[in-house]
């Protein structure tokens, strides 16, 4: 097809909009990473002896560990040791107890950004706790939650107020010699989120987190532990953007969800990382554990993705179903343009009796970029009655970019079910010369088509990461027709 | 280095040189290097070659103990249908291979033809590849002792039958057979290889099948493993297709303990199609893993798989699947089906249909199922008064009757079909009802 390929190019050409940096003294460790540099994080975070030694157990596994080479992404090695593994922004001797007292620069940051902390989280009723580089910066809503019963913090406030949780169930879901980026996390992880919601409670509002990656040269590892109790439930949203920058920075991030009887957990990500520039110059390696544990019976646990940044991303939010009845669900996104590199997908353990499992991936591809879905369906012998369907479809857009199916379906239980389909087609000249007919441009005939592809995802997100999860796709590939 | 590794090298040094001897140095130096694979190889994730490995091999010698069924080439063809036969023993061509007329074909052995026509021949062996789904080749383009040369000259009507005999003469024997076929642009023709054994012992049997189809040329190419329940199969197949050749492929496992078989496609010019169908029975404790990998490499070439694959009793079924479209190729029309039926609570069936896409303007799908026989489909036959051990039987024939219907040679469709249906639970019911 050869619709007016300039402009195309033009505006697939597009610049990275959240692309700045903002000046803020940060206290940082130097680059290099042994058992002093992890000592010396946990001590700097006043962590308790017992998070000590777990982190210098990790470590010295990972020293054992070699890094994994069979994702389908392409990327120079990285030097462990040229990474600085702790910043955090230099704040007053005192921490901010409101808004009002946070740096007024960051407060700029996050308004470059579209996202006016305290109005919008007001409006939204979202409570926000904005992680900057590595350290919480400002909670919201926290009284309501409280109320509640609801513990949302950081996850060093959590060390310090709930160590009991937290060394009751850290590191059960995604142990930490699980792989090799984990046992890194687990190592050097600087901060993150904590959620618990008790027993038969239902979480008042929607929580939300702003990931940003700042300070040059800074590795960001967040680790997230979200535990639903009995009969609880929680809708957990994370979003990303991060400044332009020519180095690439690595972000190995460990997401832990833990579910029990009856509780469900519902967790999306808009990931919108700097991908790199239009020759694959710089951008984030996103290399990331996610992981669920549906541990009680009638449980659920819900990933939505929208994965649109990076230039690497490889990353497979998993759910183990142990408990009978239990429901897993896997609903992505994954856009990649110009040099981009995507690798995800997702693993479904079926363990228990009459386990289901959904995964509906869509995956676009643009300029040079390699997408790749990558699932395992495992049914254990014990899994009687399990359902799994997948469907992986994948959209290209232009000649020279690529686009993989590797699913795995290991299947042990004979009364089991498992289905996978899969198509791979570029944007049907039917469907662009019906709209263009009815006068529509051919920018916007394109944006409805793959809104349209990926609408079945988009309408599993939450009202405002659906409005938030468009503008990206437009962004991101707005008129790139091949 | 483990045993079969140092028993294959010593095979090696042990072997005189030949016209071939710098591709077989190439290639065993790589094999060398390489190892055998294990199941951290993508393609070997869930076949576990480690007993294999501790075990030391001998050549298997190309000749039989006791007398073979004069019929038993015949099998499949049922003697009713003309068909031409060959007989390769552990990989051995017939001694008078070279003297052997058959109508349409030219039939040499590869050793006479590498002095006849050595560039000629060349062109047969692919340079080394490190692909672990070809790791057995590398042995098999060492060691092989002498090969079969099919050259198919016109359109031929009649199926020609390679009887593939692995008889060995103790335990821990290995024989490489190695064919190519080569058919000339507009030719046609039928060709079934056939495995089975002989005897009490079945060495380990590292085949390898070559196929060149120049341009226009038709081949419908079956490929039956009957072996017995001890034999351990490796088995790999290449077709290389040209300008609008069009190639049906049957590959039937029935028997054998531990069957790999792999099955790589290139189309390479435009107007080229393939038809894959796969059958695969998993009975006992048979393990059988299927590797097809096809790839489009020229615009406006098609590609069709279909497998089915039925676990019983204790045995494991893998089929594997990836179709590549590379950068250019476009209107590659690509559809894989892969349909699995768990018979046991013991067996266990992995699939990985997987597609690897360089190019927009394509069309490629798959769809792969694993499951139990449909409980609606079985209520159906039950409300009409069948028992339900006919009904089950009637059910699990049906879902492996797409793959038989596909065969134009009805006499090996009828003779594959028995066969099939003394595998299933209730066989008796079935064979009663037809």
């Amino acid at each position: 097809m050869s619709t007016k390929s300039q402009e195309v190019e033009a505006l697939v050409g597009q610049k990275y909009r959240h692309g700045f940096v903002t000046d803020i003294e940060s206290d940082s460790l130097p680059p290099g990473l042994d058992e002093d540099v992890v000592a010396a994080i946990s001590k700097k975070k006043h962590e308790p002896q017992f998070l000590l030694n777990w982190r210098l157990k990790a470590f010295r596994h990972w020293q054992g560990m070699k890094e994994p080479k069979w994702a389908h992404v392409h990327y120079k090695p990285i030097d462990y040791q040229d990474i600085s593994y702790y910043s955090a922004p230099k704040a007053p001797a005192n921490a901010p107890k409101s808004l009002d007292e946070v740096d007024p620069k960051l407060l700029a940051t996050y308004e470059k950004l579209g996202i006016p902390l305290h109005e919008r989280a007001r409006l939204a009723g979202v409570a926000v706790d904005a992680v900057f580089d590595s350290v919480s910066v400002a909670t919201t809503f926290k009284e309501k939650l409280g109320k509640a019963g609801v513990i949302f913090c950081s996850f060093s406030d959590a060390v310090r107020d709930h160590p009991q949780l937290i060394e009751r169930y850290l590191g059960t879901v995604v142990p930490p010699t699980d792989n090799f980026f984990a046992a890194l996390n687990s190592a050097v992880f600087s901060d993150g989120s904590f959620v618990y919601v008790p027993p038969g409670v239902r979480c008042p509002m929607e929580l939300s987190t702003y990931f940003r990656i700042n300070a040059a040269k800074t590795g960001q590892f967040e680790r997230t532990l979200i535990i639903a109790a009995e009969g609880a439930s929680v809708s957990y949203l994370e979003g990303c953007t991060a400044p332009m920058r020519d180095e690439n920075q690595l972000h190995a991030a460990v997401v832990e969800l833990v579910a029990l009887d009856d509780a469900q957990i519902k967790y999306s990500t808009v990931q919108n990382w700097y991908p790199g520039d239009e020759n694959g110059l710089g951008g984030i390696y996103n290399f990331v554990t996610k992981r669920g544990e549906c541990r009680g019976r009638n449980s659920k646990i819900s990933w939505t993705q929208v994965e649109t940044g990076s230039a690497i991303t490889w990353k497979y939010p998993s759910c183990v179903l142990k408990g009978e009845n239990s429901i897993g669900e896997f609903y992505s996104v994954a856009v990649a343009n110009n040099y981009q590199q995507a690798d995800t997908g997702t693993k479904m353990i079926h363990i228990g009796r009459n386990t289901k499992s959904t995964i509906v991936s869509k995956g676009i591809s643009a300029g040079h970029a390699e997408n790749t879905y990558r699932g395992l369906v495992k049914i254990l012998p014990g899994a009687a009655g399990a359902r799994n369907f997948t469907q992986c479809d994948s959209l290209l857009m232009g000649p020279k970019c690529a686009a993989h199916t590797f699913p795995y379906m290991e299947v042990k239980n004979p009364t089991a079910t498992v289905e996978h389909e899969a198509s791979t087609s570029k944007i049907g000249e039917d469907q662009l010369f019906y709209c263009l007919q009815r006068g529509i441009s051919a920018e916007d005939a394109v944006n409805m088509i793959v809104s349209g592809f990926c609408k079945v995802v988009f309408k599993e997100l939450p009202m405002e990461f659906a409005v938030e999860a468009q503008n990206l796709l437009s962004v991101s590939l707005e008129g790139a027709v091949g | 280095m483990n045993a079969a590794l140092r028993s294959f090298e010593a095979q090696w040094r042990a072997r005189p040189a030949d016209a071939l001897q710098p591709i077989r140095e190439q290639a065993m130096q790589r094999f060398l290097k390489l190892g055998l694979p294990t199941s951290s190889d993508e393609t070997w994730r869930y076949t576990d070659l480690r007993s294999l490995a501790a075990q030391s091999f001998q050549a298997a010698a190309g000749e039989i103990r006791g007398t073979l069924d004069p019929n038993a080439a015949l099998s499949l063809v049922d003697g009713t249908q003309r068909a031409a036969t060959m007989i390769m023993i552990n990989g051995a061509a017939p001694a008078d291979a070279d003297n052997t007329r058959i109508h349409g074909f030219t039939i040499s052995s590869i050793k006479s033809l590498s002095k006849l026509d050595h560039g000629a021949l060349l062109r047969f062996f692919p340079p080394v590849s490190d692909a672990d789904q070809r790791r057995w080749v590398l042995l098999n383009t060492a060691l092989f002792d002498d090969g079969l040369y099919l050259k198919i000259t016109e359109r031929v009507t009649v199926p020609l039958v390679i009887l593939h005999v692995s008889s060995g003469a103790g335990a821990q024997e290995a024989a490489h057979p190695r064919i190519i076929i080569d058919a000339a642009p507009g030719s046609s023709a039928t060709i079934i290889e056939h495995h089975v054994t002989h005897g009490e012992f079945a060495p380990l049997s590292n085949s390898n099948t070559h196929i060149a189809l120049g341009q226009d040329a038709q081949l419908e190419h079956y490929r039956v493993y009957a072996t017995s329940a001890g034999a351990t199969h490796l088995d790999a197949l290449e077709i290389h297709q040209a300008r609008g050749s069009q190639c049906k492929q049957f590959t039937i496992a029935l028997g054998g303990g531990l069957v790999r078989s792999s099955l790589d496609v290139y189309l390479n010019q435009s107007g080229a199609s393939l038809e894959s169908h796969a059958l695969l029975v998993g009975h006992g404790d048979r393990h059988v893993d299927c590797v097809n990998i096809v790839t489009h490499a020229a615009p406006d070439t098609r590609s069709r798989q279909t497998a089915r694959a039925i676990a019983g009793d204790t045995s494991r079924v893998i089929f594997n699947s990836k179709v590549i479209v590379k950068a250019g190729a476009v209107h590659s029309d690509s559809q894989q089906s892969c349909r699995g039926l768990l018979l046991s609570p013991s067996a266990e069936i992995d699939t990985r249909p997987q597609l690897e896409i360089h190019a927009d303007e394509v069309k490629c799908a798959h769809g792969a199922t694993v499951g139990r026989l449909d409980p609606d489909m079985l209520f159906y036959l039950l409300s009409r008064g069948l028992d339900r051990e006919t009904a089950q039987s009637l059910l699990v024939y049906a879902f492996l009757a797409d793959v038989l219907t596909g065969m134009s040679v009805t006499s090996a469709r009828s003779a594959i079909e028995s066969a099939l249906i003394g595998q299933l639970p209730d066989s008796q019911t079935l064979r009663n009802f037809k």
